[in-house]
């Protein structure tokens, strides 16, 4: 073929052009440690990574709302706990207030005002809250009210049944609450009974509400494993979204980002290319043509 | 009979013939960086010999020759392949303007960075979550607003730089419409005064050369075809409506057009609709009207059929306040989506589904799962992986468009290096026929002067015998 100055020319500016477009590719995927820059440069790859970017943050999300639910599920259980300390203290009460050596004065004043103050206690108890929202109300987190009022013969529950539902990943939801009505009105009812009867020095009813009080405190029970069942499971569920977090930015990572070794190692590579292009560059653009020979 | 004074004759006329030809080296050593130049060579040719008369056969030999002349002016051309190399030239270009364009729309939405949209919408379905988890929290409320408010400007900045983008395109088409009308001007012109040389026996090669360039240029535009005449004038055509034919070119207008958003229309000035079939032009217009187009429309149904999911669940739900039915975005697309100005008051966001239930984040939860609802492509695809395709979509087309513009980048330069190598200046071959032109002519000089010196000799010497 004949071969024109031109074309050499112009042949070593297209090898220079391509030679350095390779060359800038090769510097920005070391310099952002990114396999590609944007989608053209990699389709499926930059599809998979937005999918994963997206469950990543999903998974983020269901972490936090789990890692709450864990903190107001901690918080119930230490509530359980102080109404159960209550609860058998207030059956020791009334087990003493059976004593025969006891007198009526002696029930009311002792035992009697322990037992009011312990129902005062177990009020306060009930109504506790977590970050400023009721543990025992329902969906009724925040009103005007206490959910728990003691007005002399009763104490009235204004929360509601709600019961609050937290998604902990994709359609699994797990409900964090408990109905503070059914697990502690017994107990308030028979605490008031406990109370009245050391008060009237009245021994029948003494003796019943002893009875009372052990069945309210296994109703007490029974609400108090429900809630442990519950955060057993919950902290099953933050260990698996916690592998799936890592299993998840190991993908991503595989689809995103470069192998920095093998990334530097071919820059390098292309820079010598490019310098052995410019060397022969050099040589074409400034070849020498029969005109330098005759005279 | 050969006289001494046709001697002389033939001298002079060889020293004029090579020095013409160094001339033309000249002219090719003076042009081998001009665009579009093809050498060009002095055919030499020996002159038109005559046979002795019989009076004079008796001193020699007949048909003697009468020297040399430049019999023409030869241009390489290479007309076959000048036409495969335009269609690759158009091919490669269409796909390279395309190329362009894509590319930066890929570069401004940036949708693979921490900036894309998709991370908008996580954002805010995980605002959502949040609220779920618990949803009388006044700085999560705040967050989730916050987040919506960024999301329907990422929707806003996504439409307006989109259209943007498409506008801008409306510029290089109105230019390069002006470059085809000039071009074809030039031909007609052109067209004429070759034809009108040739007539008259000689070679136009620097007309035809420029002619050549212009239609080069006019298939890199529009992917333009030409016919040659046998009076060597083109016809030229674009999209099968004729350009240029004989003098008359034809010309094209490019005008805002109220039926497409008055965006640019191109037609013939004689009402006819134009169509490139290649070229800048077909990639210019496709990315105009197809792939800028589909990524509007893919942004509008998507701002659509967020807006009316997430309106309707939030009407159903509860605010603080138990005030039912409000909704969450105003507007129909990506253009007008705004987050309603009510809900600035943050106790108007609904997260319940029931009222005095400020607890109750079911409604919001109900939100949160939208993410994972076919909503999209007729109930079978997410909103995220509807934007996630779309995304994709453009990524496959913009590599398309790179891959087929360096493909067919490459064919033409194949072509266009033969083309080159028949048609180039190559400064060794013409140094080369320098030394021989002026070699010869410098013999021609010294035949002139032995023929000087017989003459010489024939004038002053004869004759003079015993003087």
């Amino acid at each position: 073929m004949r071969v024109t100055n031109r074309m050499m020319t112009e042949n070593a500016i297209g090898h220079l052009n391509e030679n350095i477009d390779r060359l800038n590719t090769l510097a920005e995927r070391v310099s952002s440690g990114k396999q590609f820059r944007s989608a053209s440069d990699n389709p499926s790859a930059a599809s998979a990574s937005l999918v994963l970017r997206s469950t990543l943050k999903t998974t983020q999300a269901y972490l936090t709302t789990a890692q709450n639910s864990d903190e107001w599920m901690s918080a119930t259980e230490f509530a359980f706990k102080q109404m159960s300390d209550l609860g058998t203290r207030a059956i020791t009460l009334a087990k003493q207030g059976l004593s025969d050596t006891l007198s009526g004065k002696e029930r009311r004043d002792a035992l009697g005002t322990e037992m009011t103050a312990i129902l005062e206690n177990a009020v306060d108890i009930a109504n506790s809250s977590h970050q400023g929202n009721y543990l025992f109300a329902g969906f009724k987190v925040s009103m005007a009210t206490v959910p728990f009022t003691l007005t002399g013969a009763a104490v009235t529950y204004s929360g509601d049944t709600g019961s609050l539902q937290r998604e902990i990943g994709p359609n699994q939801t797990i409900t964090v609450n408990v109905n503070g009505d059914t697990a502690f009105t017994p107990l308030f009812d028979a605490l008031i009974d406990a109370r009245d009867a050391l008060n009237t020095n009245n021994a029948a009813q003494i003796e019943s509400a002893v009875n009372a009080l052990s069945a309210a405190m296994d109703t007490l029970g029974g609400v108090r494993t429900t809630n442990g069942a519950r955060q057993r499971q919950l902290r099953t569920g933050i260990d698996r979204i916690e592998k799936t977090q890592i299993e998840l930015k190991s993908l991503l990572t595989q689809k995103e980002d470069v192998n920095l070794a093998e990334a530097i190692s071919l820059l390098q590579n292309q820079e010598s290319t490019y310098k052995t292009v410019l060397e022969v560059a050099q040589r074409t653009i400034s070849a020498l043509n029969l005109f330098d020979y005759l005279r | 009979m050969s006289t001494l004074f046709s001697g002389i004759h033939l001298a002079l006329q060889s020293m004029l013939a090579h020095q013409q030809a160094i001339e033309i080296t000249e002219h090719n050593v003076a042009n081998a960086n001009t665009p579009g130049y093809r050498r060009q060579e002095a055919i030499l040719a020996a002159g038109h010999p005559y046979g002795l008369s019989g009076l004079d056969h008796s001193i020699g030999a007949g048909q003697m020759g009468t020297g040399v002349t430049v019999e023409k002016i030869k241009r390489f051309s290479v007309d076959f392949f000048d036409g495969r190399y335009r269609r690759e030239l158009a091919e490669s270009k269409r796909w390279e303007a395309a190329y362009t364009v894509l590319q930066q729309i890929e570069g401004t939405l940036n949708e693979t960075g921490s900036d894309g949209l998709i991370a908008k919408l996580d954002d805010f379905w995980t605002g959502w979550q949040a609220l779920s988890a618990d949803p009388n929290n006044t700085s999560l409320r705040a967050d989730l607003y916050d987040r919506s408010v960024a999301l329907t400007e990422a929707f806003h900045w996504r439409a307006q730089a989109l259209d943007y983008i498409r506008r801008d395109q409306d510029l290089t088409i109105t230019q390069r419409v002006q470059e085809i009308n000039s071009s074809a001007e030039q031909i007609a012109h052109l067209n004429q005064e070759i034809a009108r040389v040739k007539s008259v026996g000689d070679q136009p090669n620097d007309l035809l050369d420029e002619r050549d360039r212009l239609l080069d240029r006019l298939s890199e535009i529009a992917g333009a075809t030409s016919y040659l005449q046998p009076n060597e004038e083109v016809i030229v055509s674009i999209g099968g409506h004729t350009l240029v034919m004989g003098k008359d070119n034809f010309d094209l207008v490019a005008a805002p057009d109220i039926t497409i958003g008055n965006l640019v229309k191109v037609t013939w000035a004689d009402g006819q609709s134009f169509s490139a079939d290649t070229g800048e032009l077909k990639g210019l217009f496709d990315a105009r009207d197809i792939h800028i187009k589909s990524q509007i429309d893919g942004l509008n149904s998507l701002a659509g059929g967020l807006i009316t999911r997430i309106n309707t669940i939030h009407q159903s739900g509860v605010d603080l306040n138990d005030v039912t039915g409000r909704v969450f975005f105003t507007g129909t697309d990506a253009r007008t989506m705004r987050v309603d100005s009510a809900l600035s008051n943050l106790s108007n966001i609904a997260a319940a589904g029931a009222i005095n239930s400020p607890g109750d984040g079911s409604v919001a939860l109900q939100l949160a799962q939208v993410q994972r609802e076919l909503l999209m492509n007729g109930g079978t695809t997410t909103l995220n992986d509807y934007h996630n395709s779309q995304v994709t979509g453009l990524g496959l087309v913009t590599l398309k468009a790179h891959t087929s513009a360096q493909d067919r980048g490459l064919v033409a330069k194949a072509l266009s290096d033969q083309r080159e190598s028949v048609t180039g200046v190559s400064m060794d071959e013409e140094a080369a026929n320098l030394i021989k032109y002026q070699r010869a002519y410098q013999a021609a000089a010294r035949m002139m002067t032995a023929l000087d010196e017989m003459l010489d000799k024939v004038i002053n010497g004869m004759g003079v015998v015993g003087r």
